[in-house]
Parts: structure tokens; C-alpha cells; sequence
């Protein structure tokens, strides 16, 4: 009977740990590989908990084995998530090395305490007592930890940056491999390994925090890069803009400048009564004149830039973009940020586009101002349905927000927008809102 | 005589991790820094041999003693280096740790061979031995990781990323920390520890790959963020320049719409054979008319834009600037690009006219085309000693080039550009030249 039980508990000692691998990916997780995982994990803890009957019933319980199977039980563990999760190894060997740090931290605070507390005790008492210290020094320093191992994976361009997951997924088991080689003895190594033990605390902590300060900043840097791209371009329409306006203007200035010659000669004309030549004239210097004129889509030169990317790239594309703009010159908030905004969403909505079949597009760009508030919007259909997160932004169904959802985020939290994602009739719609404060 | 020679053995095997910890402070130190460096190292080593003499002659050799001095001996040249080399103290962490491991892994591997090639000598020979394999192997593995330790400070932007630093700088000494405390015993622990110490070497690997991936990432990450900078610097501009071009427009639309309705007006005349009519018509629209003028520095917009900026700001600042810009509207290079280049020259030489007394400051910018060639040259006044670094261009006496001279170097790789730098007369001036390849 104490062998059965003594069996469960070295099972049920492996669960935190699975859930701390399990943690980081459980966002991106189809529904599919929740019950695959699910049922490959349940197989395996079974059959762990009969091969330590059978190994408890066949050598006894002994401080080796408790130890084995703490440093080896969690392995099959390991090769299912790889297998369930492919193509994500590397994320794998990292979580699973910040894990092994953490459990034997806590293993080790553990026996410690155990040691302190019962000075004596049988190997019987140990696994009990052991066990469930472990349990509840997991459970009281869970929330600490939590936060890290949710959000590792979470930032979309860090994820996939495998060159520096490549370098960085074998060091958290190597630094914590020494140790685990040690502990590896018959004896109870409490106070021998007490030091390297309280050292791999702020191990940890500052493991913990150089990868998410890593991981910010690759994010940041991929949305520097977006951003600087859409400067470019931004740059670069608006100065075809520029020169397309400058050489009409001076166009129009040496017309003026030739006015006299054009008064001259129409003056000429008529005095010798040859009136079809002096029409055609006319309209010769009519058509001219008109085709001076260009139209802006709004009046703000960078949002007018960054409109005239988009609307020369659906053209090209043919793709409908219908687009009611009607801004004024100058705005009360940064027009960079919201020329970047504009791209942004207008980029997702092309990208949305071309899942769509290219009979089934059309993007509309809206934006309103009265005297207080500017209304914006970018809407563009979309068949698939769109997850939405907590905080009402569209999530991509592989890993967390997309970096034009991130700007969104950005620009809403600096200006307090409102901002709604709502999808309807086969229309996605993303509408912002700006009251401006005075 | 022979715990002369001990004493020394002690004292030189110290002297290689010294040279680790001085390598990556070498390019940016003063010949003062040098010498008094030099000076106290000198000083220390002194000590340190009259300490260990001391304890041979009273205690004779022992392996403790042997290992204090390996573990303890080189905190004062720390010391020294902190005190010498101020406002660094998380790189002198870092690097200690760095070092600690890697000279953790030499003595480990060092004492394994020894104990395998002679099991048995005594403690006299076993220090001999054992430092002259020290000495053996670091200078065999020297120039493998000579460049780590030379290179992890060059990148300018990296080394005063002081919050990466600060998150990090214990994370070597951490690692190492449990293996030095297991290490310290009177006993030769080469076979105990051999699992630990081989794992050492992946972990010291892995460590140095993601450092150098890191501090590539924070100055590529600087270098996305001045251009982004510059790119919104050049994007407020020219939208500056849009707004007064469609002031000049809007002016032109008027005139565009009066002169639509005068040439209607006439049609109608001529039509109805009001000759008289359309005649008088004629001579009363006879007016001069007022032109809104642009300033414009040269034809190509972008680079206006640029120099607009700059021939402003020195106005603002009341330093003389000439400049003889003859630049097409089109050009076969990149405009953008050079327009960053043309700021990141005038910054510099700007920022460089600041040093200069109030009436010693002066700016020339010229550039010049061909069909088949482009020539930029930005000169300022400038009386200091400037350093130039093997590629010709100027180094800061900090660390390493500036962002100017980096964007420089760039745009000379992608056109081939032949860049000369010069300081003569109290000018300090660049000259790019530019070939059509086509």
C-alpha cells in the first residue's frame, strides 16, 4: 500500500514542472494539440506511476531513486511537447532549462527546511515530507514566477528572432547542470550544497530578468524597424509630392510669366479675325492649365502621403480602396504618429486582403474631424474568423499581437482613444476615436 | 631559494587573468591611465610575493594555499583596475566573471591532466607543474578568445547601454561562484569535479556567443534609432516645406480658377463675334502678378530639405555657413541616403563648430555633379588634434567612430565611394566622390 502511495506522489511531484512548460505556450495552442498534449501527457503519467510501483515494489524506495526520479521523470514530458509543438525547440530547451533552475531551487530550499525542522528522519517520512514541501514552496512562489513564464513567448517578432534563441536555449541548462550533477548522491547533500543552492537564486532572478529585458528589446527593435520603413516611405511619397506640386507651380509661374506673350498673341489673333485659331488656343492654354491641378487626398501633406502609398498600391494590386479623408492642415496630435498609425493599419488590412479570394476584397479609410474630435477609420473584408483578445484588439492566431495591433495599443494608451475592432457582414473594422483635450 | 621560485609561481599565474581584465578597457585608455595602471599592478605584485613568502616560509606549501591565492589574488588588481578605470563598474563585474570562469576551466583542466600524466607527485612539483600548464594552455587557447574580450566594448552604443549592463554584469561571477566555492578544500578535487568544470566550457561558450549576439543587437538598435530620428527630423521638415507649397498652391488654384473663367469668358465673346468685347477683355487682364518664391537651396527636393535644416540652424546659431550646391533633380544614387549622409556631416561639423571659440567657426558645404560623377565635400573650422583611425576616417577619443563616421563608411561600401578626410589650415574637411557606374 505505502509503495502505491509513495508511487503517486513521485508522479504528482513531476506536475509543476509540466505546467511550467506548458505555460508559455499555452496561448498559441490550437485546440487540437491541447487534447493531443493532454492525452500523451495522461499515457506517460501512468505509465511512470506503474514503473515506480514496479520499481519500489521490486529495490525498495531509497534516496537515489527519489532523486532519479525527480532529475530524469520530467524528460518524457520534455520529448511530448516537442513533438506535440513542433518547431520550437529551441523554446522548448530554454523553458525547460528556466524550469530545471526553479525546481531545484525549490528542492533545495526544501531540504534545507526539512533538515533544520526533523533532524531525523527515515527516507519514508523524507519522500512525504519532502514532497509536499516542494508542493507548497511551489504553490506560495507560483504568482512570482508566473508573469515570466506566460509572457516569455508572448512578443511576436522575439519569438521568432532563432538566431538568438539558437544562442541562448542551451545556457539555462548548463548553468544549472553542475548542480544537478551533484545533488546526484545517496546522501541527503543539504548543507554541502547549500552555497552553490543560495546561488542560483540570484542566478535565476538575474536569468529572468536579462531575458525579458532581451526580449523587449528585440521586440522594440522590430517596431523601430516597421516604423523606420514606414518613415521611408512616408519620405519618400511625400517628396514625389513636393516636386509633383513644385513643378506644377512652376508651371503655373511660367505660364503667369508668359501671360503677357499669350494676352499678345490672342489679342493678335482676333484683331486678324482668325477666330478658330484664337479657340483653340484657348483650350490648347485651358488643357494646360488643368492638368497643373492635382488633387490631395486630404490636406495634411504626411497623411496625405501616407494615404497615397497605399491608395498607388492598390491600384497596383487591384484591390477597391475607397477612401473618404477630409482632415485639416494641422492637427492636435503628433501627425508622425498617426501617418504611422494610418500604415499600420492599412498594411494589416492589405495583408488580411490577400487571404482573401481576389474577388472578395475591398479596404475603405475613413477619417472625420470637427472642432474636438477625430474619428478614424480602416475597415477591409475579411471572410476567417478574427480572435479577438482581452483588451478587444484582433490577437494572430500563431503568437500574441502583431506589431500594427502593438502600435494601436501604443497610440491609444498616449492619447486615451477608444478604440473598437468589430467584425461584421464579412467586414473587419477597426474604429478610432480621439477626443482632444484642451 | 625554492620557495623563492614558489612565490613566483604563485605571483605569475595571476598575471594572464590580469591581462584578460585590462584587454577590453586597452583601446579607450589614456597614456596616464597607462602608466598609473602600471604603477600600482607593479605594486601589487610586489605585495603579493612578500605575502606569499611569508606564508611558505611559515606554513611551507599546501594546496589551500595554492587555491586562496588562485581564488583571492587577483581581487586587488580588480580593485585597482575599478579605482583606475572609473565610471565602468559594471564591465569590470562583467569581465571578472568572464574571466573567472575562463580561468576556472584552464586550472580544472590543467590539475585533470596532471593527476592523469602523474598520480602521484608531491605538492612541490604539483605546483611547478601545475602553473606551467596554466601558463600552457592559456596561451594554446589565447587566441581563441582574444578577440571576445577585445571586442566586447568596442561598439559604442552597446558600452553605455548602462541598464543591460547592470542587469547582467553579476551573471558571469554568479555562474562560476558554485564551482570556486566547491573547488576550495585541501584536497585536489581534479576527478570530483570533472563533470562540473567540462560543463563549464559549453556555458562559457554559450555565454560569449550570446553576449557578442547582444551587444550586436544594441548597436544595431541604436543605429534604427537615429535614423529614425533623422528620418523624422527630414519628414517634419519637408512637411514644413509641403505646408508653404500648398499655401503657394492654394494661391495658384486661385489664379488657375480665374484664369479657367477668363478663357471661358473669352470663348463666349468669340463665339457670339463680340470681337470688341473679348479685345477690351484682353487689355483690362493685363496686370503683373506677385510670385510666392520657395527659398530653395538646390533643385533636388530631398536634398534641399537637408540643407534647409542645417543652413537654418547655423543662421539660428550665427555661424557662417557657405554652401554651392549644383545637384540635378534626379539623381542615379539613392537621395534619401546621401540626404542622411549630408546631415550626419553637418551635424558632426556642427557639433564640432560648438567646440570652437566664438569666432572661429566656420561651415562650407559644396556639392557638384556630373553625368558620371557626384562630388560632397563638408568642411568646418577646427584647431584641435583630430585622430584618424586605420580606415582614414577620424575616431573619437572615446570609443570608436561616431554615427556620422559609421553612415559614412556605410554609403562609401554600397557605392564604392572614395572618402578622403583631412585636417589642414585649421579645416577639418570631408570629401566624398561618387562614380556612375552606369
Amino acid at each position: 500500500m505505502q509503495n502505491y502511495f509513495i508511487a503517486f506522489l513521485l508522479s504528482v511531484i513531476l506536475l509543476p514542472s509540466l505546467l511550467l512548460r506548458y505555460l508559455p505556450f499555452r496561448r498559441f495552442l490550437t485546440h487540437e494539440q491541447n487534447k493531443q498534449l493532454g492525452y500523451w501527457y495522461l499515457a506517460w503519467f501512468i505509465l511512470l506511476y506503474a514503473l515506480e510501483v514496479y520499481l519500489l515494489q521490486t529495490c525498495g524506495v531509497s534516496l537515489k531513486f527519489y532523486k532519479l526520479s525527480v532529475m530524469l521523470g520530467w524528460l518524457p514530458y520534455l520529448f511530448i511537447n516537442i513533438f506535440c509543438i513542433p518547431r520550437h525547440l529551441e523554446h522548448h530547451l530554454f523553458v525547460a532549462g528556466m524550469q530545471t533552475m526553479y525546481v531545484m531551487l525549490l528542492h533545495g530550499a526544501g531540504v534545507v527546511i526539512l533538515s533544520a525542522l526533523v533532524p531525523n528522519y527515515d527516507i519514508i517520512q523524507f519522500c512525504y515530507m519532502q514532497t509536499s514541501l516542494y508542493l507548497l514552496l511551489f504553490a506560495a512562489t507560483f504568482p512570482l514566477i508566473k508573469h515570466f513564464f506566460d509572457r516569455v513567448f508572448l512578443a511576436r517578432h522575439a519569438i521568432n528572432d532563432r538566431k538568438y534563441w539558437r544562442s541562448v536555449c542551451l545556457l539555462p541548462i548548463l548553468i544549472v547542470g553542475d548542480l544537478v550533477y551533484l545533488s546526484y548522491s545517496e546522501k541527503v547533500l543539504a548543507l554541502e550544497l547549500l552555497v552553490p543552492r543560495l546561488i542560483l537564486l540570484p542566478t535565476f532572478v538575474i536569468l529572468k530578468r536579462a531575458f525579458a529585458y532581451d526580449v523587449t528589446r528585440l521586440e522594440d527593435q522590430a517596431s523601430a524597424d516597421a516604423n523606420n520603413k514606414f518613415l521611408s516611405m512616408q519620405l519618400n511619397s511625400l517628396k514625389e509630392h513636393t516636386s509633383l506640386m513644385e513643378e506644377n507651380n512652376r508651371k503655373l509661374a511660367v505660364f503667369r510669366h508668359d501671360i503677357r506673350h499669350y494676352n499678345r498673341l490672342l489679342y493678335s489673333l482676333i484683331k486678324e479675325d482668325k477666330t478658330e485659331a484664337a479657340l483653340s488656343f484657348i483650350t490648347d492654354c485651358d488643357d494646360n492649365i488643368m492638368q497643373t491641378a492635382i488633387k490631395p487626398y486630404c490636406n495634411s501633406p504626411i497623411i496625405n502621403a501616407a494615404v497615397a502609398i497605399y491608395v498607388n498600391k492598390a491600384e497596383k494590386e487591384q484591390i477597391p480602396l475607397a477612401h473618404k479623408i477630409e482632415l485639416p492642415a494641422v492637427l492636435h496630435l503628433d501627425e508622425n504618429e498617426l501617418a504611422v498609425l494610418l500604415c499600420n493599419l492599412l498594411e494589416n488590412a492589405f495583408r488580411a486582403s490577400y487571404k482573401q479570394p481576389a474577388a472578395d476584397r475591398g479596404i475603405k479609410v475613413t477619417a472625420k474631424t470637427d472642432h474636438s474630435h477625430l474619428l478614424f477609420m480602416v475597415a477591409n473584408r475579411f471572410q476567417d474568423l478574427v480572435v479577438l483578445g482581452d483588451d478587444g484588439l484582433p490577437i494572430t492566431y500563431k503568437q500574441g499581437h502583431g506589431l500594427g495591433m502593438r502600435s494601436l495599443a501604443a497610440f491609444r494608451d498616449k492619447y486615451g482613444a477608444t478604440v473598437l475592432c468589430s467584425q461584421q457582414d464579412g467586414w473587419f473594422k477597426t474604429m478610432i476615436y480621439v477626443t482632444e483635450k484642451k | 631559494m625554492q620557495i623563492f621560485l614558489l612565490a613566483l609561481c604563485l605571483s605569475i599565474s595571476l598575471l594572464p587573468s590580469l591581462l584578460l581584465r585590462y584587454l577590453p578597457f586597452k583601446p579607450f585608455l589614456t597614456p596616464q591611465q597607462n602608466k598609473r595602471l602600471a604603477f600600482w599592478y607593479g605594486v601589487w605584485f610586489l605585495v603579493l610575493f612578500g605575502i606569499e613568502l611569508q606564508q611558505l616560509l611559515t606554513r611551507g606549501p599546501t594546496v589551500q594555499l595554492y587555491k586562496l591565492n588562485i581564488m583571492l589574488g587577483w581581487l586587488p588588481y580588480l580593485a585597482i583596475n575599478i579605482v583606475c578605470i572609473p565610471h565602468h563598474l559594471a564591465h569590470h563585474i562583467f569581465v571578472a566573471g568572464m574571466q573567472c570562469i575562463y580561468v576556472m576551466l584552464l586550472h580544472g583542466f590543467g590539475i585533470l591532466v596532471l593527476t592523469i600524466l602523474e598520480p602521484s607527485g608531491s605538492l612541490v612539483s604539483y605546483y611547478f607543474q601545475q602553473t606551467c600548464l596554466y601558463l600552457l594552455l592559456f596561451a594554446l587557447s589565447y587566441p581563441l578568445i582574444k578577440n571576445f574580450f577585445q571586442r566586447v566594448f568596442m561598439a559604442n552604443h552597446a558600452i553605455n547601454d548602462q541598464k543591460y549592463w547592470r542587469t547582467i554584469c553579476l551573471l558571469p561571477l554568479l555562474i562560476v561562484a558554485d564551482i570556486i566555492y566547491l573547488s576550495y578544500s585541501d584536497k585536489i578535487m581534479a576527478t570530483t569535479l570533472v563533470v562540473p568544470r567540462l560543463l563549464m566550457l559549453p556555458v562559457f561558450v554559450s555565454l560569449m556567443f550570446a553576449f557578442t549576439y547582444d551587444v550586436q543587437q544594441i548597436e544595431q538598435g541604436a543605429e534604427l534609432d537615429a535614423n529614425n530620428k533623422f528620418l523624422r527630423v527630414q519628414l517634419n521638415s519637408l512637411q514644413n516645406n509641403a505646408h508653404l507649397m500648398a499655401q503657394a498652391s492654394r494661391k495658384m488654384e486661385v489664379i488657375r480658377h480665374d484664369t479657367r473663367h477668363y478663357n471661358q469668358l473669352l470663348s463666349t465673346l468669340l463665339r457670339e463675334g463680340k470681337k470688341e468685347a473679348a479685345l477690351q477683355l484682353i487689355t483690362e487682364s493685363d496686370d503683373s502678378l506677385q510670385q510666392t518664391a520657395i527659398k530653395s537651396y538646390c533643385l533636388n527636393p530631398i536634398i534641399n530639405t537637408a540643407l534647409s535644416i542645417y543652413i537654418e540652424k547655423a543662421r539660428q546659431e550665427q555661424i557662417p555657413l557657405e554652401y554651392k550646391v549644383e545637384l540635378p533633380t534626379t539623381m542615379s544614387l539613392d537621395e534619401n541616403r546621401l540626404a542622411i549622409l549630408l546631415c550626419n556631416l553637418l551635424e558632426n561639423a556642427l557639433q564640432a563648430s560648438y567646440k570652437q571659440p566664438q569666432g572661429a567657426r566656420t561651415l562650407k558645404v559644396l556639392a557638384r555633379t556630373d553625368h558620371r560623377q557626384m562630388l560632397l565635400s563638408v568642411a568646418n573650422r577646427f584647431d584641435k588634434p583630430v585622430l584618424f583611425g586605420d580606415d582614414g576616417l577620424p575616431v573619437t577619443n572615446r570609443n570608436g567612430h561616431g554615427l556620422g563616421m559609421r553612415s559614412l563608411a556605410l554609403f562609401r561600401d554600397m557605392y564604392q565611394a572614395t572618402v578622403l578626410c583631412s585636417h589642414k589650415d585649421g579645416w577639418f574637411k570631408t570629401m566624398i566622390y561618387v562614380t556612375n557606374k552606369n
